[in-house]
């Protein structure tokens, strides 16, 4: 019944244990794992100072997919990683949509407006889960 | 930093890849890294490669798919490449098949340069510049020479 997880992450905020929760409940369910990152969209004449900063910032975002990556393939759970541009709460409900996702879960982030996005969600449920992932 | 343009494998690229199948596909640039001597156990390589394609999909979008382990049988960081003009189905999320496709191998004691390559493969090739020119790409060495530019 719940074959895709997808899970908000923000490599600024998340710690990697964070995600072992998240985890056992993909393994007892049997989902596919969706680790979702959102950067904010490149401004349109970016400097070079944005550039780079840029840069580092994707470079950081893949670097932690990556690593959730290898925790859930130790743990023998299929996984998907995705880097998505825009802004966070259309991004999330444009994945739930398009890739037809059974549970979001996310973390108590301050910077995520909840409510908006449980309007977005619709019947999808979303779990908040704390900073120890539970 | 680790730069794709300096650890990817040219001998090792195929710009026409003749297999249509992932596996298949996977088979043929092993082949030729083994061909290269740089793979002595290509079955323990392969069966890594292919344990981690069972278990996730890792055609990333955009036509990109970047096969990957961490391996007994790479004595360092592998990294090539091979295009397929017809495309490949990698199970990619987005449901397109993967014209360029890297294979990523490393020792099973390098996982973060290992992931480090991961991550700047995926961003580099999230650039339409870079995957517009791969395209068009005629010689090993353009490929490596656009990578060198756009990453």
């Amino acid at each position: 019944m719940y074959k895709r997880l997808l899970v908000y992450v923000d490599s600024g905020e998340t710690r990697l244990i964070e995600l072992e929760g998240l985890l056992d409940l993909a393994d007892q369910l049997g989902a596919r794992v969706i680790a979702l990152t959102v950067l904010a969209p490149e401004p349109a004449n970016p400097s070079e100072e944005e550039t780079k900063s840029r840069d580092e910032l994707e470079d950081r975002a893949w670097n932690f997919l990556y690593q959730i990556e290898d925790m859930a393939f130790s743990r023998e759970i299929k996984n998907s990683l995705m880097l998505e541009e825009g802004e966070t709460i259309q991004a999330i409900s444009s994945v739930v949509a398009s890739y037809e996702v059974d549970i979001c879960a996310t973390f108590n982030y301050r910077n995520i407006d909840i409510p908006a996005l449980l309007d977005k969600l619709d019947k999808v449920p979303l779990l908040l889960l704390n900073q120890e992932g539970q | 930093m680790i730069r794709i343009s300096e650890v990817i494998c040219k001998e090792g690229i195929i710009l026409d890849l003749a297999a249509g199948e992932k596996v298949a596909v996977i088979k043929e640039l092993v082949a030729k890294l083994t061909e290269l001597k740089l793979i002595e156990d290509s079955e323990t390589f392969l069966r890594d490669i292919l344990k981690r394609e069972n278990l996730e999909s890792t055609g990333i979008g955009l036509g990109v798919a970047i096969p990957h382990a961490r391996t007994k049988a790479a004595s360092e960081l592998i990294l090539t490449y091979g295009y397929s003009k017809k495309g490949v189905d990698f199970n990619s999320l987005d449901g397109k098949k993967s014209h360029f496709i890297f294979l990523i191998a490393a020792p099973e004691d390098q996982k973060t340069r290992y992931i480090m390559a991961l991550a700047r493969l995926s961003k580099t090739l999230r650039k339409e510049e870079a995957r517009t020119r791969l395209v068009k790409a005629a010689s090993e060495d353009e490929v490596v020479d656009i990578l060198k530019e756009v990453e």
